[in-house]
């Protein structure tokens, strides 16, 4: 009796796994979805936003099929498309972009916000509200504002990398340029009191593309850093400025080459190995607030075509006090533009302040916008220019000598 | 119900994931938005408590008759009262597990399963836990001893493979906002570590009890180690930000990203997730299945789990109707309820039974 019991109940649940073959009928597959690439935000007209993606395509050469109702890119072997879509706010425009798609819109790889500069001049906060809040998005995604529109950046159909937003990520680990995060931006509208923050600042590469490259390579150019207040822009710096910038931050990578300015057009080029940048604030007894900047950098010789001999100790002394001097300009002339110009503290002075003396900051705290302008800087660089490179003279030196 | 027994190293490994389950991914959020730059400190502190939950469970232990807290009640308050007392101390804690299972559901719910409703969730939980409290206590120790180092594994390689991200200088300065903040926060996750007065319910079932306030005190610092990482990791990646969301560590293994395809582990976090509190509510649900066989003096103990099981789901809905209110429970008011039931409670029973029984030697 028991075994046929035990036999009933096997049959019973053989008839109910029957049900399971039918598959998940809620099943979302590869194909059912549109993966965004990378996501545009302008400023439509007033109170409107525009959103715009850019969608991979999975087929490969499928040569001008791309549709989906939206606005497409002109180009052949595009294999991403644009699709665009304006509403009063963020999750509308999203809305409004999916009813135009066949597939579901996908942000889980979603990898690069890009804000049209009339947007981020009106305010991201609100495009961050829904960013951060729709649980399918990435705390990693880079994010850049775009010299006129973000639109424009998506359009870009890139020669070197499969599309504008891998050519953007890709162009942000170059030593010109740098990576700012979704994290790192709502980390520091957190802790900053003036919600000061700075994001990469890109402009359309067809903008340059007919003086500076021939057969028009289609990137899209870092052009400096804009600066952000109360979560709005207020401006930016240019790329000589973001040097400086870049020197106060420690985000000066290897790689990067300082041309020394010379009285007559000679050149001295260092190729630096690795640079370290150190804030220490202080606070004098006389109520003064001083950063002492300490920069330790290393480089080697990449060319020299002035009379400056690199093996003599004493020219070579000069020759290091030349590189001091070139960095030291561009710190101070970066500092100047943000402390008088800009009046804001994107080099997270503030917060050094507030590690050491959170005392005197949180009285200063209220008004540190204005604080942040008395800021005295003391500068402490050193540049070391250990290896000359191939040649030990330059050539005009070795002409001397066979004399 | 198959009774079973366990030993104090088990029991100590069930301790160790009934608290950790659900304090890793919700407290970094709630201890920085109580606590600030300081927020690592709280766990430190709160660990105290911890002891000295070990030390007044063990102290009621060795008073109880049978090593039973719910005889005790009956011995001391007499029967009616006491048999009162009991079913209000089961009841609730069956409040705080309905609480932990529908924080799991909208974990799973808001995070993973966009679509799918949430009492599939917690009823395809609840499901499992019931078989494994109908197998016993010691088929969940042995699970335990099987997949709680599995979980803790997980959670450790999620906070070093974070490290290169994080920024030790966050915490600075230290004693910012001074020390009332600082206990604000102590107090509450204080409200995780009394929960270990939970296995008041279990010493009966542990063969070495003289073992247990070793392994206790053991479980405890390595509860205050695990949270004192999870709060580190969180806050030195995201600062003073950890406060904005509601998963800190989610958020965080969401960021983890090496040599551009090393990236999306969060199903990691989910897997710690779902494991751990199948550990916490299988904990709960057995306690409170024995906690309801004492009291009612039940013969046939495999004829609670269905009834509890059913009961666990629909109070789980009963408790609150949105995250809103189960987040405020648990970030606010909750705590001082959880403190009251869980440890002012027991230690009022305590000084009651110990006075009586010292005027009872007196008056002999």
């Amino acid at each position: 009796m028991n075994r046929f019991r035990t036999h009933v109940f096997l049959c019973c649940l053989c008839f109910l796994s029957m049900v399971q073959l039918t598959g998940c009928w809620d099943r979302m597959e590869v194909n059912d979805i549109a993966i965004i690439v990378g996501a545009g935000i302008d400023q439509a007209s007033t109170n409107q936003v525009k959103l715009s993606a850019e969608i991979y395509i999975p087929e490969e050469n499928n040569s001008e099929s791309q549709s989906g109702g939206g606005v497409t890119t002109n180009s052949g072997n595009g294999k991403t498309f644009v699709s665009s879509a304006t509403g009063s706010s963020m999750a509308e425009a999203m809305y409004k972009l999916q009813e135009r798609l066949s597939r579901k819109l996908y942000w889980g790889h979603n990898d690069i916000f890009v804000f049209g500069q009339k947007r981020a001049e009106k305010g991201i906060q609100d495009d961050l509200d829904f960013i951060l809040r729709y649980v399918r998005m990435r705390e990693r995604a880079n994010v850049y504002v775009a010299e006129g529109k973000a639109f424009d950046i998506l359009g870009i159909i890139p020669k070197l990398e499969p599309n504008s937003m891998e050519a953007l990520s890709e162009l942000s680990k170059t030593e010109i340029s740098t990576t700012v995060d979704l994290k790192q931006v709502v980390q520091q509208i957190v802790e900053t009191p003036d919600e000061s923050f700075s994001i990469p600042y890109i402009n359309r590469g067809t903008l340059v593309t007919d003086k500076k490259h021939n057969r028009n390579p289609n990137v899209s150019y870092f052009q400096g850093v804009s600066l952000f207040k109360k979560t709005k822009m207020i401006g930016s710096l240019n790329t000589d400025v973001t040097w400086g910038y870049f020197w106060m931050t420690n985000n000066i990578k290897g790689n990067t080459i300082i041309a020394l300015d010379m009285p007559h057009h000679e050149t001295i080029a260092i190729l630096l190995t690795g640079s370290k940048t150190t804030l220490t604030p202080r606070i004098t007894a006389d109520g003064k607030w001083i950063m002492k900047v300490k920069v330790r950098s290393e480089g080697n010789l990449l060319q020299n075509t002035s009379a400056i001999d690199f093996m003599s100790p004493k020219q070579h002394a000069e020759m290091v006090k030349l590189a001091n001097e070139e960095v030291k300009f561009s710190i101070t002339n970066t500092m100047r533009i943000l402390q008088k110009k800009y009046k804001v503290d994107v080099v997270q002075f503030g917060d050094e302040f507030r590690k050491k003396y959170p005392k005197q900051w949180k009285k200063v705290k209220p008004n540190w916008s204005t604080a942040f302008q008395q800021v005295q800087l003391e500068l402490d660089v050193m540049v070391d220019i250990p290896r000359p490179g191939f040649l030990n003279k330059s050539i005009v030196q070795m002409k001397d000598v066979s004399k | 119900m198959v009774q079973g027994r366990i030993s104090a190293f088990q029991l100590s490994i069930l301790m160790f994931q009934l608290i950790l389950s659900s304090s890793v991914l919700l407290m970094p959020s709630i201890s920085t938005a109580l606590s600030g730059k300081d927020m690592w400190m709280t766990p430190i502190l709160s660990s105290a408590l911890g002891f000295f939950t070990i030390w007044m469970v063990l102290k009621i232990h060795e008073i109880s008759p049978n090593g039973s807290f719910l005889e005790l009640l009956e011995t001391t308050c007499g029967r009616w009262v006491g048999k009162c007392f009991s079913l209000a101390f089961i009841l609730f804690q069956i409040h705080i597990v309905a609480i932990t299972i529908r924080d799991y559901g909208e974990f799973i719910v808001t995070n993973f399963f966009l679509k799918t409703p949430v009492q599939v969730i917690i009823g395809a939980m609840l499901l499992l836990c019931a078989w494994v409290v109908k197998s016993g206590i010691e088929v969940m120790a042995r699970t335990g001893q099987i997949f709680i180092p599995v979980i803790t594994l997980c959670t450790l390689v999620i906070c070093i493979l974070l490290i290169p991200e994080l920024d030790p200088t966050e915490i600075l300065p230290i004693f910012e906002r001074g020390a009332a903040p600082i206990a604000k926060g102590t107090v509450v996750v204080a409200g995780w570590f009394c929960q270990l007065s939970l296995i008041l319910f279990i010493l009966p079932l542990v063969k070495d009890v003289k073992e247990v306030r070793k392994w206790g005190y053991l479980a405890v610092t390595g509860i205050m180690l695990m949270m004192l990482i999870a709060n580190l990791t969180a806050f030195l990646l995201m600062g003073e930000s950890t406060a904005f969301f509601n998963y800190p560590l989610l958020t965080a293994s969401r960021y983890i990203a090496y040599a551009e395809f090393f990236e999306h582990v969060e199903a990691v976090v989910m897997m710690v997730w779902v494991l751990g509190e199948f550990f916490k509510i299988s904990f709960y649900y057995y306690a409170i299945c024995k906690g309801l066989e004492e009291t009612c003096r039940v013969s046939k103990p495999e004829a609670l789990v269905l009834p509890v099981c059913v009961l666990l789901f629909t109070s789980t809905f009963w408790l609150a109707k949105d995250f809103q209110t189960v987040g405020d429970f648990i970030a606010v008011s909750g705590t001082l309820y959880i403190l009251a039931g869980n440890l002012i409670f027991p230690l009022c029973i305590f000084f009651v039974a110990r006075m009586k029984l010292r005027f009872k030697m007196n008056q002999t």
